[in-house]
């Protein structure tokens, strides 16, 4: 393997990000973003965690030259948030879907995929991919605009890696999803990530955000309240857990026994529980074994091959480096 | 090149796709079939096909340039409200890539509903003057003198430049007035020209009609052709005459044979006297009408979208009609500055804040003027029904400045207020 000789610079770097909204007199109403720091690297997922209202979108909105910062500074790949060049490698899932609602799924990505520089072979085979990824390949010929918060969700999901982007930003990308979507989408976004894409995502389920972020900025009013690696936020390192297979009822006693008498503390003995998503997920992949008819979504079909041809030529760069 | 052409694509496809729009042309289509049904003509057949194409192609531009506002105002205003644009935005599209891509998509949509409609009105008029329906005689004289596209030739005054403002010489009883005329190299020998002339009487309460007779020479040997009229001051009146081999002049003069009542005769405008030639067929000089139209239609849509881009739809749909009113009636405005609406008002009743909003409006109305083009000047209405040409000069002249000055000017507007609008306000 090379190693990166710079250092790498951020992806998205925020200083001091404010954002106050006027009204139409021009008066201050709202100070939704104040004051705000933080950056993400290159290659890793950054969570925006907070409630309803805390600023999230808005700190999306600025990052992708929507909403202009009020104060403070903010650069994406080192460029102003409006500049043409850092857009080519950007993908942006907003909050709501607000898509054509005349056009089919197939015209919708036909459209967006018109917007940068790719051919149109390549355009066809990149909507053929990205549509059985999200499963939508059934319904491609209909209009968006009868179609299911769920759907709209993927179908907006695919729009924003029509470009192969390098940074990916997802606003809520799970909610109004099934479980089952929202088991791949948290999939998508670690294979995303794995292929050395940024990813900055915002969400009030904190679930989804912990099973994928690396760093989380936990957001209250504007102002970031507590930031950090996940890892750290959230282990405790006042106690161990060990796990062992199920053992006979006279050699766990013996191990307990064994245990106190080195340590002098009584360890609490349960059974690990399965998390219900685990469960809920093998339900549902049992359940559509017996019956493989679907109404809804469609079984989707891994990830789209391009999202991946780019790595396979970086690792034939570095083979050739090396 | 290809994100300008997805861009029209699209805009091309929310139109034909939004039931309103749909609403729209089964409107327009309806109106110009209704329209020939309330007509009143005077009654004859010349008479009947002027006014039909003047109200039909009247209705019609005017719906249409109504349409091409209207599109062109939502076509970014409601992307904003509807909060569409925002995805376009976050892709690499420049800002004059986006309008050029939205104008050019209602370019689209302003030719295909010009030449539906001008086929239309064309189609109903053949249909309605076809052979089956009227004698030889009748078609001929349409196919002469309305159904064509002749051009001015005014008089000389003595070999030099044309008369402009100049009056002719009242023409008293028993007295003759003369007039010469170059034939351009267009007007061959063999070919017919009409003199049309019309005049007034120096006496407003003299009894029609006035008897006079017109006799025209040339240079091309033969001789001297004579033709009495007799007819009412004010009217147009115009007759054949064919051209003699090898003429290059002609040589027209009129003999006031009143006798009846003896009056003097004024032929004191520019044009009372003067030769119509033949320049081209009418469905050519239809089609110029309609590139004219069409550039109209270009700046319309350019108005319309540039509002949009500043303006919620509603907002954007009224200031830009208004504009368009500017346009259309740019002269007239002219006229009420020129008159001096300031000064018509009376000193002495009106207060001073009348005089201050007079003075206000006087000032916008000379600031609009001065903005907006007028398409008074460029209106093929003015030529199409009285069977004068209109030339490829004419038509390049609108499309420079309506389509390239103008249109231009509203793009980098457009653009440019487009970068400094804060797509991403309208919340989720
Ligand atoms: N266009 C806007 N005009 C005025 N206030 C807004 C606008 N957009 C968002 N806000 C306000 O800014 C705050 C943050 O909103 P937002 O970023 O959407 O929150 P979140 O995405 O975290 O739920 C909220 O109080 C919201 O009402
Ligand atoms: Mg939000």
């Amino acid at each position: 393997m090379v190693q990166a000789t710079a250092p790498l610079s951020p992806v998205v770097q925020a200083e001091a990000l404010t954002k106050i909204f006027r009204d139409f007199w021009h008066r201050p109403k709202v100070r939704a973003v104040n004051g705000v720091d933080f950056e993400v690297m290159p290659g890793k997922i950054f969570g925006l965690l907070g409630p309803n209202g805390s600023g999230k979108s808005t700190i999306l909105k600025m990052i992708l030259g929507l909403l202009v910062p009020t104060g403070g500074s903010l650069r994406v790949f080192g460029l102003s948030p409006r500049h043409v060049r850092s857009k080519e490698r950007i993908g942006y899932l907003p909050e709501e879907s607000s898509l054509y609602p005349y056009l089919t799924a197939e015209e919708i990505l036909y459209f967006y995929a018109g917007l940068f520089d790719l051919s149109r072979s390549e355009r066809r085979a990149r909507i053929d991919q990205l549509l059985a990824m999200v499963g939508l390949s059934h319904a491609r010929r209909r209009q968006v605009g009868e179609f299911s918060k769920g759907m709209l969700r993927r179908i907006g999901l695919a729009q924003a890696l029509i470009n192969d982007p390098d940074l990916v930003v997802l606003d809520e990308p799970t909610s109004g999803l099934d479980p089952v979507g929202c088991r791949q989408v948290k999939d998508l976004i670690l294979t995303l990530a794995r292929r050395g894409k940024t990813v900055l995502l915002s969400s009030h389920l904190l679930a989804d955000m912990e099973d994928i972020c690396d760093r989380v900025a936990i957001l209250c009013d504007g102002a970031i309240i507590v930031q950090g690696a996940v890892r750290d936020l959230l282990e405790r390192r006042e106690s161990y857990r060990l796990v062992f297979p199920v053992l006979a009822p006279d050699l766990l006693d013996k191990v307990l026994a064994s245990l106190q008498h080195d340590t002098g503390v009584t360890p609490d003995v349960d059974h690990p529980k399965r998390t219900l998503e685990e469960f809920f997920l093998n339900a549902v992949e049992r359940a559509r074994q017996q019956a493989p008819t679907y109404t809804g979504v469609a079984p989707t079909s891994g990830v789209a091959d391009y999202l991946f041809q780019k790595s396979a030529e970086d690792a034939a760069e570095k083979e050739r480096h090396e | 090149m290809n994100r300008i052409l997805a861009i029209a694509g699209l805009t091309l496809r929310s139109a034909v796709r939004s039931k309103v729009f749909a609403l729209l042309v089964i409107l327009v289509m309806g109106g110009i079939l209704g329209l020939p049904l309330i007509m009143k003509s005077d009654g004859t057949l010349a008479g009947q096909v002027q006014l039909f194409l003047q109200y039909t192609l009247g209705l019609a531009v005017a719906l249409l340039s109504v349409m091409a506002v209207w599109a062109g105002a939502g076509a970014v205003s409601l992307e904003v409200e509807g909060r569409q644009i925002q995805l376009v935005a976050v892709k690499p599209v420049g800002a004059l890539e986006l309008w050029l891509g939205k104008w050019l998509g209602l370019m689209v949509i302003n030719i295909v509903l010009l030449a539906l409609t001008g086929a239309m009105i064309l189609g109903l008029l053949l249909w309605t003057t076809r052979p089956s329906l009227l004698s030889e005689a009748d078609r001929v004289r349409l196919r002469e003198e309305i159904l064509v596209a002749r051009s001015d030739v005014l008089p000389e005054e003595q070999g030099k430049a044309p008369l402009r403002r100049e009056r002719h010489p009242p023409v008293a009883p028993g007295k003759a007035g003369q007039w010469e005329f170059n034939l351009p190299a267009r007007a061959r020998a063999g070919d017919s020209v009409f003199l049309q002339f019309h005049f007034v009487t120096s006496r407003p309460d003299h009894p029609a009609p006035v008897a006079g007779l017109w006799l025209i020479g040339s240079d091309g040997g033969s001789g001297l052709l004579r033709y009495p009229v007799s007819g009412a001051a004010n009217q147009v009146y115009a007759f054949k005459v064919p051209v003699p081999a090898g003429a290059r002049r002609l040589n027209v003069s009129y003999l006031n044979t009143e006798e009846t009542t003896p009056v003097t005769i004024l032929f004191d405008a520019a044009d009372s006297v003067k030769l119509q030639i033949h320049e081209s067929r009418f469905e050519a000089n239809y089609l110029r009408a309609l590139l004219m139209v069409l550039a109209r239609l270009a700046f319309f849509s350019a108005l319309g979208l540039t509002a949009g881009v500043v303006f919620s739809f509603p907002v954007a749909v009224f200031v830009s009609l208004a504009l368009l009113l500017v346009s259309v009636v740019n002269r007239w405005m002219q006229q009420v500055v020129a008159g001096g609406w300031v000064d018509m008002i009376n000193e002495d009743s009106a207060g001073p804040v009348i005089r201050l909003g007079a003075k206000f409006i006087q000032v916008v109305f000379v600031a609009l003027n001065a903005l907006m083009p007028s398409l008074e000047r460029l209106d093929p209405l003015d030529f199409l029904p009285g069977g004068m040409l209109i030339s490829w000069g004419l038509v390049g002249k609108a499309w420079l400045m309506l389509a390239c000055v103008y249109a231009g000017i509203l793009a980098l507007a457009g653009a440019w207020l487009f970068r400094r609008r804060e797509l991403g306000l309208p919340a989720d």
